[in-house]
Formats: structure tokens, C-alpha cells, sequence
């Protein structure tokens, strides 16, 4: 193993460490918005299900695919929180001092990230199944889901780690949190596409987390197929590549500078 | 003499948002002969971490080059962190990893194997008191004993150069001893020490930084003879004796209570003064001689007020806090 890889399995090891000790921000918040959403509205809002030509078999079936995209936004504040912490307090300055590259150590993070949603995201739906949600996906298709949303949480993470880099305030990263809510309302992450206004439905279009939620939601349905599978993984690496250079840059002259 | 550390003109200025400048280093000259304990001495806001910084890679100097064991620390950071260790002036840790696992942790980041790793750490939480934390997060740990994980840590990789910014703070006396004791014997074993901490008479040399230049340079002793003083203090019950003496010393001595006071460059000095006064039957009732300590020294070539440097003291008055601050 490449001193590289190393570095990226140690320090991969350590941020899911961290997320243990403090379970309640880690594990436990991401997922309580997802599941209010399904536990609440898709009880209260069943009747959407019945409208004609509603594109999913129950509203649901609907609501567990969003909630699971949703996921990530609400973890990704703990990811910003703990880069933010270790910048403020020296925790990765002292590691600029080992004969470490300081990405490896950025990189083993990251992924610790994307693993850690996935209990969240199976709890979703497994309460989702438990309210009436039908997946037609197997094995294969739920593997590909937790592939697509891991590759969602690099993506989405990067822009926390790039607001912790560059004000090294945990609080700050707190406060970009709520924008989960406009980008999903602006998605059909909630409601089908003929449900929204005409010019939110221009901006679904265009909304990087339609690129995700629709796809996943038809694997979810449907089980695995190529074009779905490649559109998230597009356009999350394309968003990933993009947010965690420009991160990973600042975070390189963040420790140089100082 | 190889030369551990060697720094020529470092000076560093800090731009601020509001326009002034800091200008933190003002050409600091240093030169650390190999297996030294050297002493960086200064008030708060001086210099002395900026200068630490610079030297283990940290930071960039504005201008000026610096080398330690060797090597250029600007275009050869990488190699120079290999044979250096440090701790900062703040603690840096991980509080959700135990003590163990932390050691565990850098130790496997400068290469050791996992096992290797475990058996270092060990020996380290050991020589620094901690085998009994070892397995508690590290959130739960005391100031002084966050310090001592952070002391451990500069010496997993064994450096050769080894480089402590306050490394004393917030230890109890137990604990310093035993780190001067630890500094020795690193010491005795060929490496180089370079710290800034409040208590340097045992270090070899001794710099003494103000306002981003350095004042004086030179062994504890040296810095004594040069730049301190001896002071004699007598009291002399009977007043006409006493009025005899002051006479005899000038203008040079003060009067308060029975005691008359004087002081005098050096010891030397001090035994002729002293030699003379009793050959003309001046004897005093009490007598103490005071040799000017490090601390007085720092005080009398820094100033005494709680603001500023040695060119801008403050007024005030009050030679405790400095010490304290
Ligand atoms: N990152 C920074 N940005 C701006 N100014 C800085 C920075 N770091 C240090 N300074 C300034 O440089 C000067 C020297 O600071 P330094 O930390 O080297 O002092 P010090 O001698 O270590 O003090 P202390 O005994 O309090 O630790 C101070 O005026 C400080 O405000
Ligand atoms: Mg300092």
C-alpha cells in the first residue's frame, strides 16, 4: 500500500471514530428530517397518490426516494463542523508537520462521509417499507442506490468542507445547513414535477439534485439500469470534482498561509 | 561545531485587514550548535513563536533563510520535517480519540506499522504518565495532561532536532522537572532542543527576543555577569553609622528604613565595596548580597510595564505580572 493510501485509510479510520462518539450529530440528525418528511407528510398528503397519472404508486413510494436523496444535505453539516474544528484547532496543522500529504488525510474524511449515511439511508427506507413503500429494485439496486448516494455525499459534503475551510468557524458551517430546503423544494425531491409551479419547474431542471433524486428514485422502482446509474454519477462527480478541487486548493494555501 | 539550526535576517510582517502591518520579525539572526539546549526568551507578542514557526516549517519568513539540521526549511520542508518534532504554543488534539489511539494514529502517519506504533505509543504514554488515560477519550483530560500527550507526540518519530513552544505551561512542578529531566537526557543522546518557556536557567544559551530583534544572546551565566547586577542591602541600626556609609557610597545609595542599599556592576565589585566599608569600621548589623537572577535581567533589558517593548514601556509599575504574563 502506497504511503498515500495509507495516510487516506488512516485518517478514514479516525473521522469514522469520530462519528461514533458523537452519534447524535453524526448519525442520528442527518436522518431526522428525512424522516419527518415520510413519517408526516407522506400519511398526510396519501390523496396525492390517487391524482391521475401521479408518477409513482403511492405518494409514498414518492417520498421515500426524496427522502433518501435528502439525506446526505442534512449529514453534510457534521463534515463541514469537524474539518472546521481541526483547522481551528491546529488538529491539521500538526498533521502538515508529519511527512504526510495533507489531501490523503482531506480524502479519508470524505469517504468516511459517504459511508456514513448509509445506516441513515437504509433506516429511511426501511421506515418508508414499513409505511406502504414498494421497492422493485434487488440486491443489485439497492447496491447501486448506496453507490449513488455515496457519490451524492461527496458531492454535496464538498461545499461544507469549502465553507469550513475558508471561515474555519464550525458555526458557520451550522448556519449553511438550511439550504437543504430551497434546493430540494426546487427538485422533485418532494413532489412530482406537475405538482410544481412553472418557473420552479424551470429551475428543477437545471437543479443538480433532480440529477440525483430522479434517477435514484427509478432504480429504487425499478431496480438497476444504466442511464439512471450514469446521470447521478455524472453529475455528482462532475459537482464533486468541481467543489472538492476548489476545497482541497484552499485548504492547501489555508495551511500554507497560516 | 555542525550547526543545528541556523536562521539569517527572518522577518516576517503579517498584513491586517485595517491597513497596518504586523511586522512580527525584524532580522532575527540564530545559531544553534547540535546537542544544545537553547532558550528563546520574550515578552508576550514578541516574536518567539513566529520565529519557532518559520523554523519548523510552518510558516513562510517575508525575507531572510533559515536551515535546521541542514536543511533549508523553505525548499526542503518536507525533508526537514522528517528530523524535526514540536510542539506549538496551543495543544492540538483530537478530543474524541483516546490517548492511545492518537499516539497510535501519528505514529502510524510517520510510517511505523501498526504494531510498532502500539508498542511506541505505549512507551510513551508510560515515560509521560499517562498509562492510566490511555484508554479514556481525551476530551476528559486535564490541561496538564492534554500537555504532556502533546510532548509525547514531538517524540514518536525520535527528531533530531526537537522544538518546544512553551512546553511547560500548565504542568505542575513534578511534571517540569521531569520534563527538563526528559530534555537532558534527549540532550545527552545528541539532540538539538530549541524552546521559549518562563524557565530557562537550564538552558545552555539563552536569546532574548523584543520587538521582533533579538537583545542578547549568550549562556544563562553570561547574560547574568553582562547585563545584570549585584545588589547589597545593610542594615544599620545606628543612624549616625548609617549616614557615614551613604556618604561614602554617594549618590549611588538609597536609604529606606535602617537598610541602605547600592548596587554594583559585579560580585567583584561588590566584595572590594564591601572590603572598603569594613576597613573604615562600617560594619552593618545585617547584610544580603543579590546577584541579579535571568528574570531580573529579562526585566531590566524588556522593561517592566505589561504593554509594549523595551523601547515603549508602559508605566506601570509592577514587576509580578510581567513575570506572571
Ligand atoms: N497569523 C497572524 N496574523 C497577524 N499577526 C500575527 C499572526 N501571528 C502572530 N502575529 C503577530 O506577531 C507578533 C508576534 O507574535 P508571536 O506569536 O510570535 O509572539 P510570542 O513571542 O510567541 O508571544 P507569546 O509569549 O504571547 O506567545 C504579535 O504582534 C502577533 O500579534
Ligand atoms: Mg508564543
Amino acid at each position: 500500500m502506497s504511503a498515500w493510501t495509507r495516510t487516506a485509510q488512516l485518517s478514514f479510520g479516525r473521522s469514522l471514530r469520530q462519528a461514533r462518539r458523537t452519534p447524535a450529530l453524526a448519525l442520528v440528525f442527518p436522518v431526522i428530517p428525512a424522516l419527518a418528511m415520510v413519517g408526516i407528510y407522506a400519511e398526510l398528503l396519501t390523496s396525492l397518490g390517487d391524482l391521475p397519472g401521479f408518477p409513482a404508486p403511492s405518494y409514498v413510494d414518492w417520498m421515500a426516494a426524496g427522502a433518501v436523496t435528502v439525506v446526505p444535505m442534512t449529514g453534510a453539516a457534521f463534515s463541514g463542523m469537524a474539518l472546521a474544528a481541526d483547522i481551528r484547532g491546529g488538529y491539521l496543522e500538526r498533521i502538515r508537520l508529519l511527512p504526510v500529504d495533507p489531501l490523503a488525510f482531506l480524502t479519508g474524511r470524505v469517504l468516511a462521509d459517504a459511508v456514513r449515511m448509509l445506516p441513515a439511508v437504509a433506516a429511511v427506507l426501511v421506515v418508508a417499507a414499513a409505511l406502504g413503500a414498494d421497492y422493485g429494485a434487488g440486491l443489485p439496486g439497492f447496491l447501486a442506490v448506496a453507490a449513488m448516494i455515496s457519490l451524492w455525499t461527496i458531492a454535496y459534503n464538498a461545499l461544507f468542507l469549502l465553507i469550513a475551510v475558508k471561515t474555519r468557524s464550525p458555526e458557520a458551517v451550522q448556519a449553511a445547513f438550511p439550504i437543504f430546503a430551497p434546493l430540494t423544494f426546487l427538485s422533485p425531491v418532494w413532489f412530482p414535477r406537475r405538482l410544481m409551479p412553472g418557473w420552479t419547474e424551470r429551475i428543477a431542471d437545471v437543479n443538480p439534485v433532480t440529477a440525483v433524486a430522479t434517477p435514484i428514485r427509478d432504480v429504487l422502482a425499478d431496480g438497476i439500469a444504466w442511464q439512471p446509474v450514469l446521470t447521478t454519477v455524472v453529475v455528482s462527480v462532475g459537482v464533486a470534482a468541481v467543489l472538492q478541487a476548489i476545497t482541497a486548493r484552499s485548504l492547501l494555501r489555508a495551511l500554507r498561509g497560516t | 561545531m555542525t550547526l543545528a539550526i541556523e536562521a539569517h535576517a527572518l522577518t516576517k510582517t503579517f498584513p491586517t485587514a485595517t491597513g497596518d502591518d504586523v511586522h512580527a520579525l525584524r532580522g532575527i539572526d540564530v545559531e544553534v550548535p547540535e546537542g544544545q539546549i537553547f532558550g528563546f526568551l520574550g515578552r508576550n507578542g514578541q516574536g518567539k513563536s513566529t520565529t519557532m514557526r518559520i523554523l519548523t516549517g510552518l510558516t513562510l519568513p517575508t525575507t531572510g533563510t533559515a536551515r535546521v539540521a541542514g536543511l533549508d526549511v523553505i525548499t526542503q520542508r518536507r525533508q526537514v520535517q522528517r528530523h524535526i518534532g514540536a510542539t506549538l504554543q496551543e495543544v492540538a488534539l483530537d478530543d474524541l480519540q483516546t490517548g492511545r489511539e492518537h499516539l497510535v494514529l501519528i505514529g502510524s502517519l510517520w510510517g511505523r506499522s501498526g504494531s510498532e506504533a502500539t508498542r511506541r505509543a505505549d512507551e510513551l504514554l508510560e515515560e509521560f504518565g499517562l498509562t492510566d488515560a490511555a484508554s479514556r477519550l481525551i476530551r476528559g483530560y486535564s490541561g496538564g495532561m492534554r500537555r504532556r500527550l502533546d510532548l509525547a507526540t514531538s517524540l514518536l518519530n525520535e527528531p533530531r532536532v526537537l522544538f518546544l513552544d512553551e512546553p511547560t505551561t500548565g504542568l505542575d512542578p513534578q511534571s517540569r522537572r521531569s520534563l527538563w529531566g526528559r530534555i537532558r537526557q534527549l540532550q545527552s543522546a545528541g539532540t538539538t532542543v530549541y524552546l521559549t518557556t518562563q524557565y530557562l536557567e537550564e538552558a545552555d544559551e539563552i536569546a532574548i527576543i523584543d520587538g521582533g530583534t533579538i537583545l542578547a544572546c549568550g549562556s544563562p551565566d553570561r547574560l547574568r555577569t553582562t547585563y545584570g547586577t549585584t545588589r547589597i542591602e545593610m542594615r544599620i541600626t545606628d543612624p549616625a553609622r548609617r549616614e557615614r556609609t551613604r556618604r561614602e557610597l554617594d549618590d549611588r545609595a538609597e536609604i529606606r528604613g535602617e537598610w541602605v542599599r547600592t548596587e554594583m556592576a559585579d560580585a567583584a565589585e561588590a566584595a572590594r565595596l564591601l572590603g572598603r566599608l569594613g576597613g573604615l569600621g562600617l560594619e552593618a548589623d545585617e547584610l544580603t548580597v543579590h546577584t541579579s537572577s535571568l528574570e531580573d535581567v529579562f526585566l531590566d533589558l524588556t522593561g517592566t510595564g505589561i504593554n509594549g517593548h523595551a523601547g515603549q514601556t508602559a508605566g506601570v509599575e509592577s514587576p509580578t505580572e510581567v513575570a506572571a504574563a
